[in-house]
């Protein structure tokens, strides 16, 4: 296993890692204590708003995130599959 | 609840603060160092900036406001990183200059955790942070990109904790303070430059900025009082803490009432909490000199004196009485002789008056004396019919006395920029004035319209007359006092040859005829033209109060037709503003005006009346005619 494919699998595991930890802060279900229930005027409807619009953003951060990882460590197993021929091809010329 | 239920539940706002809380230092906590990361981390500190800025400070203030009579809950639970911080706090306070980097990383990471910073800022207090702020500015190197990170890393988050959770102890800003005064006089640390670093944070809470201004207000008086000076010797040029700090206004860092003037004209609530003190305002009008021209203090007391939108009554009344103290100090003392005004004082003076006209109208009108040292030292507003509420209305005001008004009006008007924010204010309040009363005699007339209608006209006349006196006459005045400069310089002149002269004489050996020759012709012309020029001061003012009565009277001929008091001109459904009809071609003008002068008010109806107003705005525009008899 090579040194890069090794910096990529650590930022994979690093970004699923972000990943989870933004579908898993506190913002992410504060929807539950905002409802009218709780609040109501127009700036409560403005706020609930712009709760869901970054909440939203923060899901497709997430998704982002994992697409990301995904290609990481595709890339970096194609690293390691190139490294295996390499050193295939190594001992074929030795 | 019905449907058009607005207002909130008690309990759940709590919960909802709370998990909103949670939820800001959640998402401060989110980092990676991975750069495909970079974009998902824009989207949580935008989502944590729309927190902070939207949801988060709505409910903080319903959550701090008086109708929740139940105790914002305490911090959940106790961080370990604060205790971490604090240590190290107190590891940098012993001199380990190697433990600084370490604090370093950690306030800039958890800086933002508002929980944590503040167990931190409880655990230090107000005297440990004035020894860590102190150490970071006097101990180390002027250039230590850590130390002033540090520095700015902490006063952010003070201002953060303070705003969100509270002032982090009870007597935070006094001990901050009395830590402040003991390291200045006891280790020789300029701990003025300190405090000037604290105060000019724009994060800081109200009740924080105020605590500290006022604390820094009380040492200095017990320090004039012992004939002390309050911030001695020492100066703080290189200090990581003045980094910030243009080289121009340099010398302000080491007199911190420059920074809290500045903090409170940020924060009017907290000028408010000083400005409504009658033992605050009288040590910043007669405890010293100001070296700015009075800008700071000005701009603070504008900044008191303003009534917010939608004001609850007891913030109004607050201003009211700030602008009292303000108007009357200022005005009555000897502050304006001693100081070289900025032009910002002006407007912000200007700005004071403009917010307080209706208790410019009632000095001028009501003939109010002076305001006692008593008067002023418990101060009481005095209350006036508002018309533009209706006709019973009453509005509690400040209160002006005649000499301090006068003077304060002069310092508005010392200014181009003064005199324009006084004129507009003053346009404002008398088309309001005007509405008020077209209002009350459209919908609720009094028994004798005519009457009623020429007594607020006059009084519109009266107040428009006073500020042609003070404001108009106040350009006069320096254009006298430039005449005056010239009737020295003749005289000095004068003097000059006559001495020359002797001299001449006593020596017995030259001959000078070019003084007489050259200079005495001279001092004839400059005579002439300083002559000319008062007679030009009287011309101007006969116009101007010509102008200003044509003007008012159209703005109430203006709003009497838009109540549908009087009918509109032949060929028109109302009066533009005055602006606008200024702008109609000539004829038009003279048409409309005619028709609005010349009409003969039918059965009921009432109509302006000109001279009431040019009369009462001469009335007020005698003694600047007796003074150039």
């Amino acid at each position: 296993v090579s040194i890069e494919s090794e910096e990529l699998r650590r930022r994979t595991v690093e970004l699923r890692r972000l990943a989870e930890a933004i579908e898993r802060t506190p913002l992410m279900t504060l929807d539950r204590d905002v409802g009218p229930d709780t609040w109501r005027s127009p700036a409560a409807d403005d706020c609930r708003a712009q709760l869901s619009r970054d909440q939203l953003d923060l899901h497709r951060a997430a998704e982002d995130l994992r697409w990301s990882a995904y290609r990481l460590e595709r890339e970096a197993d194609e690293l390691d599959v190139l490294e295996v021929l390499e050193a295939a091809a190594r001992m074929v010329g030795a | 609840v019905g449907a058009g239920w607005v207002g909130y539940h008690p309990q759940r706002i709590l919960t909802l603060f709370a998990r909103a809380v949670d939820a800001h230092i959640g998402l401060g906590r989110l980092s990676s160092d991975a750069p495909e990361a970079a974009d998902a981390l824009r989207a949580v500190r935008a989502a944590r900036m729309h927190l902070e800025d939207g949801l988060l400070a709505h409910v903080q203030r319903i959550v701090r406001s008086d109708v929740l009579l139940t105790p914002v809950p305490a911090a959940p639970l106790r961080s370990v990183v604060a205790d971490d911080i604090a240590e190290l706090a107190r590891t940098v306070l012993g001199g380990d200059g190697d433990a600084l980097d370490e604090l370093h990383e950690l306030v800039s990471r958890h800086g933002d955790d508002a929980w944590a910073m503040r167990e931190v800022f409880a655990e230090l207090g107000g005297r440990g942070t004035a020894d860590l702020l102190a150490t970071l500015g006097s101990r180390f190197d002027p250039d230590d990109a850590a130390a002033l990170a540090i520095a700015e890393s902490l006063r952010r988050s003070l201002g953060d904790v303070s705003t969100m959770l509270g002032v982090p102890t009870p007597t935070f800003a006094d001990d901050l303070i009395a830590r402040c005064v003991e390291l200045r006089a006891e280790a020789d640390v300029n701990t003025a430059a300190t405090l000037s670093f604290v105060l000019r944070s724009g994060y800081l809470s109200t009740d924080l900025r105020a605590g500290l201004v006022g604390a820094l207000l009380d040492h200095e008086r017990a320090s004039r009082e012992r004939e002390d000076t309050a911030w001695p010797g020492g100066l703080s040029m290189g200090s990581v803490l003045n980094l910030e700090v243009p080289d121009d206004d340099l010398w302000m860092v080491d007199d911190p009432r420059y920074a809290a003037m500045a903090s409170l004209a940020a924060d009017g609530d907290a000028a408010r909490a000083i400005f409504t003190d009658p033992s605050r305002v009288d040590e910043l009008v007669s405890g010293r000199t100001w070296d700015d021209g009075l800008r700071g203090l000005l701009a603070a007391g504008a900044a008191a004196s303003q009534v917010p939108a939608d004001a609850r009554p007891d913030v109004q009344e607050q201003a009211a009485v700030a602008a009292t103290q303000l108007v009357n100090r200022v005005g009555g003392a000897d502050l304006l002789m001693g100081h070289r005004l900025d032009p910002q004082a002006a407007e912000s003076a200007a700005t004071v008056l403009s917010v307080h006209m209706l208790a410019v109208q009632a000095t001028v009108s009501l003939g109010r004396g002076e305001v006692s040292a008593d008067e002023l030292d418990s101060p009481e507003l005095a209350t006036v019919p508002e018309d533009s509420f209706g006709r019973d209305f009453r509005v509690a005001i400040a209160v002006f006395g005649t000499t301090p008004l006068a003077g304060f009006t002069r310092l508005a008007a010392s200014a181009e920029s003064g005199v324009a924010t006084l004129r507009a204010g003053l346009s404002t309040y008398q088309a309001g004035r005007a509405d008020g009363t077209a209002r009350v005699l459209a919908d609720d007339p009094p028994s004798n319209p005519g009457e009623y209608l020429d007594e607020a006209m006059f009084q519109s006349g009266e107040l428009e007359g006073y500020f042609v006196e003070h404001v108009g006459h106040e350009a006069e005045r320096q254009g006298r006092s430039r005449d005056s400069t010239m009737e020295r310089w003749i005289d000095i002149g004068t003097l000059s040859l006559w001495r020359a002269e002797d001299a001449v004489d006593d020596w017995g050996a030259v001959e000078v005829p070019f003084l007489s020759e050259t200079l005495r012709p001279a001092a004839a012309i400059a005579k002439r033209a300083w002559a000319d020029h008062e007679a030009g001061a009287a011309r101007n003012a006969e116009h101007n109060a010509i102008a200003a009565s044509d003007r008012l009277t159209y703005q109430y001929y203006e709003a009497l037709v838009a109540h549908g008091v009087m009918e509109p001109p032949s060929g028109v459904s109302s009066l533009p503003p005055f602006e606008g009809f200024e702008a109609l071609p000539m004829a038009r003008r003279i048409e409309i005006w005619t028709d609005l002068v010349e009409r003969f008010p039918a059965a009921g109806e009432v109509s302006p009346n000109g001279g009431v107003v040019e009369l009462s705005l001469k009335t007020q525009q005698l003694p600047y005619y007796q003074e150039l008899d």
